[in-house]
């Protein structure tokens, strides 16, 4: 059994304490009647898997290359962070240009720096065409589009 | 116009009547276009099917609750197709259904007869299609029928019935799958109860109206799949990519037909594990590549590039898809993974499992199940036609097929009501999903305890109010026939994985 597993195991039980406190401290009345229900089968099963790895001594958890998503997760949260404020076609294709660049197989060279702009800009194009002006959906707005 | 043919007291023969709705040129065209659609995004290696309609729900909204089904109908059935041009070219399932069409598809390539191995897959995959989607019309009306005579407590049960049995699949272990689906209903509690109108657990802003199906939905399988394709990014080119060589088509005809063993094990091994609810596709082939092997006369070939091992695997992951939508159709309860997520496409259209959807809705549910059986014909021409340029749709970079899908997250989670809180609540859950699937969570059981939570908590409080004004809540829940099936059912399912989850880890030690 890995660490990883265990910690993994601890984690989800931790999990359904914290939404069992909140089904039963959170309020009163028959609303709470069915959290209060799935809260306290969840707790059960969770301290079932616990019980079940600790007891086994079974049990793996894949490890996250946190190097590789890391990258990812920073440029998604500047999506998200710059879609109200500069526009959902502008924000999307910094994104996209971001991801495609930063996650490209081979050398970051000045043909694959224009490569990756070319093909954000035909994407952006091809969005803003079938959603926009086909599909008429609204999307957040911004300084820019 | 009352069709003389009934068959189990349903007018199943009306589906006949609604033919004409599906060759309309709106829904012929939004037909076409979403088999091309799941073709291209099943061929493509990382994005399987349940990601494909999850991805494609919010923008059905543009669209009659017809045209939506149909395009999302489309995507499924052409997608579990379509994952196999790169189980065959490149040794990638483009999807789960298509692990097993790897072990002998891929051989095939490997000999040279890689465009003969698709031929096979497209061509038994139509054949078993057909008849999961012909069981589909004639088995739906006579069980909508029956569902009719379920009051809250049954249909209580069969929510919790369909979480138990969909907690079981996909996920390291039953418990987690368990903990999974429980979480999912718990997290379909948030925002305002529906029965009472009481706000709970909204501790941000963003949860104040509740956790929405498609935003979860899109997160919880879009997102971790993007982080998947990034890591593909860095393989990409470790796989030998095949050529096709010229093949007859009416060769493949004839010898399909003449592999009918295989070709009729896979049809009927799909339709079984189809009506099952919770198994899926990944089942269904491998079920039916592992007994054909075992009927076979020359079982030894089989993972060498036996043709069999391709027709077992395709018929069968494709018979699955009709009876998939028996249960969800009925009951509510999604017959894989993939139908879990078009449940949630029906219910944004206001369309509830059970008999209404046969008699309020027919038109649109009849229309709905016509194109599949359409679909099945474009998918074997267009499959067919596709495939000779399936390396070119295999080397669109795995880097830019993830950002594409993450601004398409975005959008469609975005346009379902204009909120961005929905679009944090899809990046929150989907990053957390990530994080789970490495610990052996899986995302069905949680979206599905999302989409049977109301369900099950409408009917809970409505079966709690009827109690109280009769024999007490343990007699309105636990006592009565249909009740003590479902409960048994229940039980069985998971004592059953848990059987299942015990013979394989026994075998697994065994092994050298």
């Amino acid at each position: 059994m890995n660490a990883r597993a265990r910690l993994g195991d601890l984690l989800s039980l931790a999990l359904a304490i914290a939404l069992c406190a909140a089904a039963w401290l959170g309020g009163e009345g028959e609303a709470y009647l069915f959290p209060r229900l799935i809260s306290a089968a969840m707790l059960a099963i969770a301290l079932a898997v616990a019980a079940t790895t600790l007891l086994s001594r079974s049990g793996e958890a894949e490890a996250i290359d946190w190097s590789l998503i890391s990258p990812a997760l920073v440029i998604g949260a500047a999506y998200l962070a710059a879609l109200e404020w500069l526009g959902f076609y502008a924000s999307s294709a910094l994104a996209f240009f971001a991801i495609g660049l930063l996650y490209s197989a081979g050398e970051r060279r000045a043909a694959t720096v224009a490569r990756c702009a070319l093909i954000t800009l035909a994407f952006v194009a091809a969005l803003y065409l079938v959603f926009n002006l086909g599909l008429r959906v609204q999307t957040p707005r911004g300084w820019l589009i | 116009m009352q069709c003389p043919l009934r068959v189990w007291g349903g007018d199943a023969m009306e589906f006949v009547e609604y033919l004409p709705a599906v060759l309309s040129g709106g829904n012929l065209l939004i037909l076409f276009g979403g088999t091309f659609i799941g073709l291209v995004l099943g061929a493509m290696p990382g994005l399987s099917p349940t990601m494909a309609v999850a991805l494609l729900i919010p923008f059905t909204f543009h669209m009659s609750s017809s045209a939506g089904l149909i395009l999302l109908g489309a995507v499924y059935t052409a997608s579990v197709a379509g994952g196999a041009i790169s189980a065959i070219l490149v040794n990638i399932p483009g999807a789960p259904a298509n692990i097993a069409t790897v072990l002998d598809g891929h051989a095939l390539a490997g000999q040279g007869r890689a465009a003969e191995a698709l031929h096979y897959c497209f061509i038994s995959s139509f054949i078993g299609g057909v008849l999961g989607v012909l069981v589909l019309i004639f088995f739906t009306p006579a069980l909508a029928d029956f569902a009719l005579r379920f009051g809250p407590a049954e249909l209580f049960w069969i929510a919790i019935f369909g979480v138990t049995v969909i907690g079981t699949i996909g996920s390291s272990s039953v418990l987690k799958g368990l903990l999974s689906g429980a979480f999912g209903l718990w997290l379909s509690t948030i925002g305002y109860s529906p029965v009472l109108g009481v706000s709970r657990f909204a501790v941000s802003d963003h949860l104040t109206g509740g956790i929405n199906i498609v935003a979860a939905l899109i997160g919880l399988f879009a997102i971790p799949q993007v982080f998947t394709l990034l890591r593909l990014s860095r393989r990409r080119g470790e796989d030998r990519l095949f050529g096709l060589e010229a093949h007859s088509l009416l060769r493949s005809f004839a010898y399909n037909l003449r592999r009918w063993v295989a070709l009729g094990m896979g049809s009927l091994i799909g339709i079984v594990v189809g009506i099952i609810p919770g198994a899926g596709g990944q089942i269904a082939g491998l079920v039916a590549y592992d007994q054909t092997r075992k009927l076979s006369r020359e079982p030894e070939r089989f993972g060498k590039g036996h043709p069999d091992g391709v027709i077992a695997a395709e018929s069968a992951n494709n018979a699955m898809v009709g009876p998939s939508l028996v249960p969800l159709l009925t009951l509510g309860i999604p017959g894989s993974p993939t139908a879990a997520v078009l449940l949630g496409g029906l219910l944004i259209h206001g369309l509830f499992p059970g008999p209404d959807l046969f008699t309020l809705h027919a038109e649109v549910t009849w229309t709905f199940i016509n194109s599949l059986l359409l679909a099945q014909l474009l998918m074997l021409g267009m499959g067919l036609y596709l495939s000779r340029y399936g390396k070119w749709i295999m080397r669109v970079p795995s880097n830019f097929m993830a950002a594409a899908v993450t601004v398409l997250a975005v959008i469609g989670t975005y346009s379902i009501q204009n909120s961005y809180s929905d679009v944090l609540v899809m990046a929150v859950l989907g990053v957390a999903m990530f994080i789970a699937s490495k610990h052996g969570f899986s995302a069905a059981p949680i979206v599905l305890g999302i989409i049977l939570g109301p369900i099950a908590e409408d009917n809970f409080l409505q079966g709690q109010m009827i109690a109280e004004a009769t024999d007490g809540l343990f007699a309105y829940f636990f006592t009565g026939g249909a009740n003590l099936l479902l409960i048994a059912l229940c039980i069985a399912s998971v004592v059953y994985s848990v059987a299942i989850e015990r013979r394989s880890r026994r075998r697994r030690e065994a092994r050298p």
